[in-house]
């Protein structure tokens, strides 16, 4: 069964299928133990483009948030860029992999990897 | 240093003479760390990642609208990028970087108080400066740039013509002034109207958030293949359905007449376009695609006057059909 994470304005969830999709790319890519990074970085054609990293441990100032077993390590000055965000995995014949559903991106592009706020 | 179009133009005088402009007023970022070209081709239009040492590229940094910030000129020094702006626009574009550095090794330092800049052009301007030993010998490229002199001596010299004119910008890192050497002094008035002979934009006349790189002729600044930047979808889209709506050209008045900046040109009674920089018996304007036609002739409202101007196709020549 899968759970319907809800948002928080003032965090950052990831959804049980999304987290089951983490621990599966950890363990390919051989860092089982490992845990999400989620970081914005300026570029795209909107303005922002979404940055996931798996790593050990979390980087100094990030904030680390906690859910479905799996530890956010979330970079600071993301953060305010990323709040309310709910972090979900599309899949199917469809799908694009992991998602972010921002509620403070007002816009994004075509291919929606980027967003402006 | 002054002249007309119907004497000798400002060009022609200067295959011959050399001349030099004090250009410590435009803006100068020493942008660094691990990251900073990688950022730098994120935010603008052109690819900086082809960026080697001692070799510049211009970019255009874009709103997300596709809208012009800035016209960057980026210098690869090696360990650090001297970015050159317009005037009055260094704290907007440091401020534009450091917004968008989140995760990046990048820092930004607005040099433009402490150091000069000087730019020196016209026909024996190389053999000038090699006399000068800030050269060995020609730069060949636009924005390659060689770093001589150590201390107080220490400069950049980077070729950076304007058009057809031979030119080389020397930046002096301490501040210290740079020699004129006797030339001809430009002002800002002889430095718009080489610009207007030119056609080459400026901010914020022909460069600003109202217009996009393409109607501004700054498309040899735009790599169409490298990938994503802040605006790209936007530059994109226009320029591969053709949807760009007008263009710069400069408009040629009768002997010594001046149309003010602002005026609109008028066809069938319709305005068309619209004059953004001036000088007697020329202009630089934006004109609407249909009605761009190198030899035509518009008229132009001005100061309760109407003028006759002929429109000279100065786009890129990929878009000069």
């Amino acid at each position: 069964m899968t759970t319907k994470t809800m948002p928080s304005p003032l965090t950052i969830n990831i959804s049980e299928e999304a987290a089951d999709h983490v621990r599966v790319f950890a363990a390919q890519s051989g860092k089982p133990d490992s845990n999400l990074r989620v970081a914005v970085k300026g570029g795209g054609c909107a303005g922002m483009t979404y940055v996931l990293d798996l790593i050990d441990e979390p980087l100094e100032d990030d904030k680390v948030i906690e859910e479905h077993g799996m530890r956010l390590y979330v970079d600071r000055k993301s953060y305010i860029f990323l709040a309310g965000t709910i972090l979900e995995y599309s899949g199917g014949l469809n799908g694009k992999g992991f998602v972010f559903n921002n509620p403070n991106a007002k816009t994004t592009c075509g291919c929606g990897t980027s967003f402006s706020v | 240093m002054t002249t007309t179009a119907a004497q000798q133009t400002l060009t022609d005088r200067l295959q011959t003479e050399t001349a030099q402009f004090d250009m410590s007023h435009f803006g100068r970022l020493v942008v660094s760390g691990s990251d900073a070209i990688d950022l730098l081709n994120r935010l603008s239009t052109n690819n900086l990642e082809l960026l080697q040492p001692g070799h510049g590229m211009s970019s255009v940094l874009t709103t997300n609208k596709g809208r012009i910030i800035d016209l960057l000129r980026v210098l690869h020094r090696g360990e650090d990028l001297l970015v050159l702006t317009s005037p009055g626009t260094q704290q907007k574009v440091a401020e534009w970087i450091d917004f968008y550095t989140f995760i990046e090794d990048v820092s930004v330092e607005d040099v433009t108080d402490g150091t000069s800049e000087r730019l020196y052009t016209g026909g024996q301007v190389t053999n000038l400066l090699a006399q000068e030993i800030w050269l060995d010998g020609p730069l060949d490229d636009n924005l390659s740039h060689v770093q001589t002199g150590d201390g107080d001596s220490a400069v950049t010299v980077t070729r950076s013509d304007l058009g057809e004119l031979t030119a080389y910008r020397v930046i002096a890192h301490s501040g210290k002034i740079l020699p004129d050497f006797g030339l001809s002094t430009l002002d800002e008035d002889d430095f718009r109207i080489l610009r207007i002979e030119q056609a080459i934009a400026a901010y914020p006349t022909e460069m600003n958030e109202d217009r996009n790189p393409l109607e501004a002729n700054l498309k040899p600044y735009i790599n169409f293949n490298k990938g994503c930047y802040i605006g790209q979808e936007v530059v994109a889209r226009l320029n591969t359905y053709d949807r760009v709506q007008r263009f710069m050209c400069r408009l040629e008045f009768d002997d010594g007449i001046a149309a003010e900046p602002g005026s609109q040109i008028i066809v069938d009674g319709n305005a068309v376009g619209e004059v953004t920089s001036s000088a007697p018996s020329m202009a630089l304007a934006f004109l609407r695609k249909r009605f761009y036609q190198d030899g035509g002739t518009v008229k132009v409202e001005s100061n309760g006057a109407t003028l006759s101007a002929v429109v000279r196709d100065v786009r890129p020549p990929e878009d000069n059909d």
